[in-house]
């Protein structure tokens, strides 16, 4: 694991380079900036984690990248290719060839199957028929869901529906994929194979992978974790585990709670005080509660 | 390809069962409304086309027998003779005067002539009724009660009915043929009669002669029979058209509107959908085109039930009422087919405007 920001890198190795992004929502008195000079370059190959207190920006910064939001100010680009400066009307063109989103709520299409949600995203790209077809059942295939090509959304299980959501990201075999909390809706099981998954997109398939999540476990696998807050990027403090919800948060900032030596932080007041409840509760039943 | 529109149209069967069937309703308005006007049009005409003959002449400005009656003294079947081009000229009365209880039919006898028997058999009769004898048409027959055997009031006469026809011809199957000597007293001009059919030399041309006879017997209009039918219709279009007009637009906008909404509520549904869509990277263009395919599907759907509803309920209400002649024609059916794909692209409009505008950053909202 790395930490350090800077890209120190052959300029061509860079996939995503993103200067001075700014979004300002709304204006006068009530505007929102949610994104604030952001400045990110990443490499070809490489997994960045972005972490953050919730409002921090983070889906903000993620939807500018990927050209589905106009910065305020600020470009993006995208294996050279400034999608700031480009018309509207050019970014599906963009969307389609350069970039695959997974998402928290795998945003299925429920009407089709899952063979089809893949499917569709060739169509788009102009590519139909059996080709179409035999790309999407490999690229299904290839993550383990050969046996589920013709369900319906309904009938698959959250970790499954995330694997069709990849397969479609990959569909047209981007070079950057944009995850926004891809494991928070899965069980544990299934959101580290999500995890394995994206390391083995990045790592073997030489993409680049920018994920935004709550999820430890991605740290394992991140080239880099950035930290996000109030629109900026922070220097990183050092960043602790809450023992109650499993999300990251900033060792200084988060509320610390010392037990038997052990300093433990947590997310909000309302996370520490339940981890409390069950310090107490287990010391009633005269368990250790040393990690 | 992945079919999207069918399968987003498809998903909820409800909905497009309610949105097929209010198209399938306007299309059957359209359609009934347009065959009982096509049917009425073609009825109204079809008299004048059934005369034997290249010419009618009547009295001038009596072009339509409903509306008021020709009149032509004895004296203008010589003055006929004279004009060149003219070979024979056969009298016919024709009027529209009461028949039984409350109804008014058209009441017409052959006097002899050049031409009685031909005259009378291409009218629908197999032969002239004796005296105080009537054939009545079978609608008339069944609106006013009446059967065979059985005494009827024509004006204050009464009259026996000989014979119940399908076969008499014109004036929407209202028809009542007695003998001419009867009809001379009935209508009380002895000495006249309503209409001359003139059948003109082989080598004269029927405008020409037309023209000669307007010139030389004052009074007098002489038309084909193919004018004349065009002139009974297009009074009627006039009185029709516009009443027409109206119900086939109001079932045009109750279609639209079914359309429309439809497709609208779906898309506002489907809003997360359309969104991931553009995320994955379809155009404004492809999206517009799922929104559209939908309603073109819908209106398809509705016009080829529509048509073959209107189709059956049509026969059945020609059994039904006789008097109603319905006439389907494939001219009316291509009309209404292209206002429903008409009416699918106007309702398209709202739906499409709305995709336009989805934010694709939706899709990230959990
Ligand atoms: N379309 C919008 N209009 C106005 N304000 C917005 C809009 N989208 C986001 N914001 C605001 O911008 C800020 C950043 O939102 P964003 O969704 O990027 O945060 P986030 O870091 O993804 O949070 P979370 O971890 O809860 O998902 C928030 O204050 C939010 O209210
Ligand atoms: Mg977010």
């Amino acid at each position: 694991m790395n930490d350090s920001q800077g890209a120190g890198q052959p300029q061509d190795d860079v996939i995503l380079d993103a200067t001075g992004l700014t979004k300002v929502f709304g204006s006068g008195a009530g505007a929102v900036r949610a994104v604030n000079g952001v400045d990110l370059a990443v490499r070809r190959g490489e997994i960045v984690l972005i972490m953050g207190p919730s409002g921090s920006g983070k889906t903000t910064l993620l939807t500018m990248i990927g050209g589905l939001l106009k910065p305020t100010s600020g470009s993006v680009h995208i294996n050279g290719l400034d999608i700031t400066a480009m018309k509207e009307s050019a970014l599906p063109q963009v969307r389609r060839h350069y970039v695959g989103f997974i998402f928290q709520s795998f945003n299925m299409l429920e009407p089709l199957s899952a063979v089809e949600n893949v499917e569709v995203a060739l169509n788009l790209a102009g590519r139909g028929g059996r080709e179409a077809r035999a790309k999407a059942e490999r690229l299904l295939e290839d993550l383990g869901m050969g046996h589920r090509l013709r369900f319906k959304p309904n009938d698959l299980s959250g970790g499954e529906k995330q694997r069709v959501s990849i397969a479609r990201a990959l569909a047209n075999d981007p070079k950057l994929i944009l995850a926004d909390e891809p494991t928070a809706n899965l069980d544990s099981k299934h959101g580290y194979e999500v995890v394995l998954l994206l390391r083995d997109i990045a790592k073997k398939q030489g993409r680049t992978v920018v994920i935004v999540s709550h999820d430890h476990r991605i740290r394992e696998v991140a080239d880099r974790v950035l930290w996000l807050e109030d629109g900026r990027f922070k220097e990183i403090g050092r960043l602790e585990r809450d023992p109650n919800c499993g999300m990251a948060i900033e060792g200084e900032r988060g509320h610390a709670l010392t037990h038997e030596g052990q300093t433990y932080y947590f997310c909000s007041a309302g996370c520490r005080r339940e981890f409390e409840e069950t310090l107490s509760s287990k010391q009633a039943d005269g368990e250790s509660t040393s990690r | 390809m992945v079919p999207l529109a069918r399968r987003y149209l498809f998903s909820d069967r409800i909905r497009l069962a309610i949105a097929a069937g209010g198209v399938t309703i306007a299309v059957l308005l359209i359609v009934l409304v347009q065959a009982l006007y096509q049917g009425l049009i073609d009825q109204v005409g079809e008299l004048a086309e059934a005369a034997p003959s290249d010419l009618w002449v009547m009295q001038a400005g009596t072009p339509d027998p409903g509306h008021g009656a020709s009149i032509l003294p004895n004296s203008v079947l010589s003055d006929l003779q004279e004009v060149p081009g003219v070979a024979a000229a056969q009298p016919l009365i024709g009027r529209a005067v009461q028949v039984g209880s409350a109804r008014f039919g058209f009441v017409m006898a052959v006097p002899e002539g050049p031409f009685q028997e031909e005259t009378i058999q291409a009218f629908g009769a197999r032969s002239s009724p004796g005296r105080g004898q009537v054939i009545l048409s079978d609608v008339l027959a069944k609106d006013i009660g009446a059967g065979r055997g059985e005494a009827v009031l024509i004006g204050a006469t009464s009259f026996e009915v000989v014979e119940v026809s399908s076969a008499l011809v014109g004036s929407f199957g209202g028809n009542a043929f007695v003998n001419a000597q009867d009809a001379e007293q009935l209508f009380g001009e002895p000495e006249a009669f309503s209409f001359a059919l003139v059948a003109v030399s082989p080598e004269a041309d029927p405008e020409e002669v037309a023209a000669a006879i307007e010139a030389q017997i004052p009074g007098t209009n002489a038309l084909t029979p193919e004018r004349f039918a065009e002139v009974l219709r297009q009074e009627l279009e006039e009185g029709f058209l516009p009443i027409i007009a109206v119900l086939i637009g109001l079932s045009f906008v109750v279609g639209l509107a079914v359309i429309a909404l439809t497709i609208y509520t779906s898309t506002v549904e489907r809003t997360r959908d359309y969104g991931v869509l553009k995320a994955v990277g379809a155009s404004q263009g492809q999206l517009f085109a799922v929104v559209v395919r939908q309603s073109m599907v819908v209106a398809l759907v509705g016009y080829a039930l529509g048509s073959g509803v209107g189709l059956v309920v049509g026969k059945l209400l020609q059994d039904a009422v006789p008097q109603f002649t319905l006439l389907f024609r494939w001219e009316d059916f291509a009309f209404v087919l292209a206002a429903a794909l008409v009416m699918s692209a106007v309702a398209a409009i709202v739906p499409i405007r709305r995709v336009a505008r989805i934010d694709p950053a939706v899709v990230f909202r959990a």
